[in-house]
């Protein structure tokens, strides 16, 4: 091995991710900058090792845990949302739109800024079009896709 | 994936807990610092894993999935307290037979070296955590932060380098 191996090779070797091949320990012998990178690494990765502590979780985490759990109510998201709107639309029958556009726009926007809209068009639509039969179809579709879009978000966000 | 319920469910979080809780807690309690923090994140981070047990695969390991759900909840917490973690010397790693200029000394150099930790820009910090904290691999490391492995490996290097800079320039300071 004629040129230095990349230090990052030095690094998995340090890190026991992978073993170093004959070649690169041949080539270490007679390559000081390559022993320097290689004493380098050591020395950081040694440094850095001061950073590992002893410390341990309380006994009752578990118990903990599952008392909260039990606590909070696994009602799904979803269904909760859809109930919300659900309620939303038939209050509309009842109140002045105008009203309502201001308290979702204030109280609502970060968490279901997407149901504002939807149901804002909904009161549009409403004034354009007052048969009965758009609420089902509109209902139906609503109600499916807060329940995709909490069935699939992910767990960690 | 089938639903777990019952006592499966607190069969797998036990289980949870016991093969990843402690080194998911000294993570947590290196990166933010704070025993209460650290303790109340760990435990939300196991609650949000029970009550989504549902979505994971059971047949890979858990740890990279929970170390994100963590470190998810680690970044929602600092922006909604506008902070940069501190780190108090409230860690146990001092051995109790050190005598008390050992522990005094023990003490300084720890500090020191949190000081030159929280110096580092997150993207260099977390790596180092990961691999010298919760002895994750390369591989892992990659799974927990969605970084291809090169990347971990060169974030690895430049942040065992940057933090010896720093912690090297801490000390100077101190010691003037």
């Amino acid at each position: 091995m004629n040129s230095c191996p990349d230090p990052l090779l030095w690094q998995e070797h340090i890190d026991g991710e992978k073993t170093a091949t004959p070649e690169m320990l041949a080539h270490l012998e007679h390559c000081q900058s390559c022993r320097a990178i290689l004493a380098d690494l050591r020395e950081a990765a040694s440094l850095a090792d001061g950073l590992a502590l002893e410390a341990s979780l309380p006994g009752d985490l578990t118990g903990r845990i599952l008392a909260a759990a039990a606590r909070k109510r696994v009602v799904s998201s979803g269904m909760l949302a859809a109930a919300i709107f659900i309620l939303l639309i038939l209050a509309t029958l009842l109140l002045d739109p105008a009203v309502f556009a201001w308290l979702f726009t204030v109280v609502l926007t970060r968490r279901v800024a997407w149901i504002i809209d939807v149901f804002l068009k909904m009161l549009q639509l409403r004034q354009a079009f007052l048969a009965p039969w758009w609420w089902g179809p509109a209902l139906v579709l609503a109600v499916v896709s807060i329940y995709l879009l909490n069935k699939f978000q992910p767990a960690e966000e | 994936m089938r639903e777990l319920r019952g006592d499966n469910r607190e069969n797998v979080l036990g289980q949870m807990v016991k093969e990843y809780g402690d080194s998911l807690f000294r993570f947590m309690l290196r990166n933010v610092g704070d025993r209460h923090l650290a303790e109340d994140i760990v435990q939300e981070t196991f609650l949000r894993a029970l009550l989504n047990l549902h979505r994971y695969d059971q047949n890979r390991p858990a740890d990279p999935w929970l170390f994100r759900i963590a470190l998810n909840l680690c970044r929602s917490r600092q922006k909604r307290q506008r902070e940069t973690p501190v780190a108090p010397p409230d860690m146990d790693k001092v051995s109790p037979a050190a005598g008390p200029e050992n522990i005094l000394l023990e003490r300084e150099q720890e500090r020191e070296l949190m000081q030159a930790l929280q110096a580092l820009p997150e993207m260099y910090r977390v790596p180092l955590l990961l691999k010298h904290v919760s002895g994750l691999s390369y591989a892992e490391i990659s799974e927990t932060l969605n970084l291809n492995l090169s990347l971990v490996k060169n974030r690895l290097y430049r942040g065992r380098i940057m933090l010896r800079k720093v912690y090297q320039k801490v000390r100077r300071e101190n010691d003037e």
